[in-house]
């Protein structure tokens, strides 16, 4: 399925929100009209269809609900049901062959429409929470708010649970300047999508025709597009949320700059690289230290689990499985590293360390190759990621 | 010669809004060339 952008109802929902959601301030009818406007994209985009997009969210919330108040096996059982049909879900969006195969190949649309990736990734925050009882009433109105908002659909941020429940329910008042900041977020998005990115695509890419040192030059441009193209959405997320008066993460922080894989996850989706951490890595690693398992033998379990189903979130490929891999090593390879120039350059030592400009240049150098070269392990078509 | 702080804000709020400016022209002369949001999901 491919929607315009340009064209799609999205700018419309937008300049909604600002109209309907600036002067309300009473915090349950914000909600719902919030609710409302997310809803209304999913029907303009998908018509009746979109009801079935909303009895998921219903279901999600229920069994949310359900988990919250009965814990023990039963509260263990639906988890596991409910973890067991979004995997289901997940697996039938990203190999959509098998839906078809399954006679179930109407659900794809349905599912590439609403960004089921980021989704589920919000629905085990939902279902995480029931399970440690930090449930929040947030009823049908919260829960498509949380689930299904409708500026971060197509490509994340992903908001956590814990901010989107601690945000305020009426925000406060932009200034004239802050409006202006927000508008220019979106023009600036518009600009790298529309302007940059398409010049880096038009100019550099050859789809992988040329052979000796373009195709390495071709590569470099090829992180740079996805770099311009990425952020760019979360730009304009970030802007819109700004307008809207929704709490909507930062997902990039010059990544370009990071000096090492570990500081380079810290700045590339950001909001992906926060879910992991709070979901998988620090439990596996707080399960790990109960069981007694030395620090850094925890740390490459955990990391290297964690980056393979982070290679598995983003498609469901061979290449993707070892390109999550790749990463994991490099991670490993950095966290050792680290822990060894700790250990023997000392505290002082180590600060001399990372203040040193030209060990900063080439480290940073460094982190960009090991990135660029891990897009040859999935043959990254030159397109949009959104 | 010293800029007072409201004429500062003035003049970084005209830039600003300059830069948009020119930023949004360009966006128009890039999309009569084509279409390029063609989302892919994720």
């Amino acid at each position: 399925m491919t929607i315009d952008l340009a064209q799609s109802p999205f700018w419309l929902v937008v300049a909604a929100a600002v109209v309907v959601l600036t002067p309300l301030t009473h915090g349950g009818g914000r909600r719902w009209a919030l609710a409302l406007l997310n809803a209304s994209l999913l029907f303009l985009l998908l018509r009746t269809w979109a009801l079935v997009i909303l009895a998921g969210a219903l279901a999600a919330l229920v069994l949310a609900r359900i988990v919250g108040r009965r814990q023990g096996l039963v509260g263990t059982a639906l988890l596991a049901l409910g973890s067991i049909a979004l995997l289901a879900l997940f697996i039938i969006h990203k190999r959509p062959e098998l839906a078809s195969a399954a006679h179930a190949g109407w659900l794809s649309p349905l599912l590439v429409a609403v960004g089921f990736s980021y989704v589920s990734l919000r629905v085990i925050e939902l279902w995480r929470a029931a399970f440690e009882e930090r449930l929040e009433k947030i009823g049908l109105a919260g829960a498509v708010n949380y689930l299904l908002p409708f500026h971060m659909l197509a490509a994340g941020p992903i908001q956590s649970y814990d901010d989107f429940v601690a945000q305020p329910a009426v925000p406060d008042r932009l200034s004239f300047d802050q409006v202006l900041d927000a508008v220019g977020r979106i023009v600036w998005g518009l600009f790298k999508k529309y302007v940059l990115a398409h010049c880096v695509m038009q100019l550099g890419s050859t789809s992988w025709h040329a052979s000796g040192p373009y195709h390495f030059l071709e590569l470099h441009l090829q992180y740079l597009y996805l770099y311009l193209d990425f952020s760019a959405y979360s730009d304009i997320a970030v802007g819109v949320g700004t307008l809207i008066g929704v709490l909507t993460p930062e997902n990039f922080n010059h990544p370009y700059l990071a000096r090492n894989i570990t500081e380079f996850w810290e700045r590339w989706h950001i909001s992906l690289s926060m879910w992991l951490r709070r979901n998988l890595f620090m439990p596996m690693q707080l399960a790990m230290a109960r069981r007694d398992v030395g620090p850094l033998t925890s740390a490459v379990i955990a990391i290297g689990i964690t980056f393979l189903i982070c290679g598995a979130w983003h498609a469901l490929t061979v290449g993707f499985l070892f390109w999550g891999l790749y990463q994991a090593a490099g991670l490993i390879v950095c966290h050792f590293y680290g822990t060894m120039l700790r250990k023997y350059l000392g505290g002082p030592g180590f600060k001399r360390y990372h203040a040193n400009l030209p060990i900063r240049i080439v480290s940073t150098i460094i982190t960009i190759e090991f990135f660029t070269y891990s897009l040859l392990l999935v043959g990254m078509p030159w397109r949009s990621t959104w | 010669m010293s800029i007072s702080a409201p004429t500062k804000l003035i003049l970084i709020r005209l830039l600003k809004t300059a830069w948009i400016a020119i930023q949004l022209a360009l966006i128009l002369v890039f999309m009569q060339r084509g279409s390029f949001f063609f989302y892919q999901g994720f």
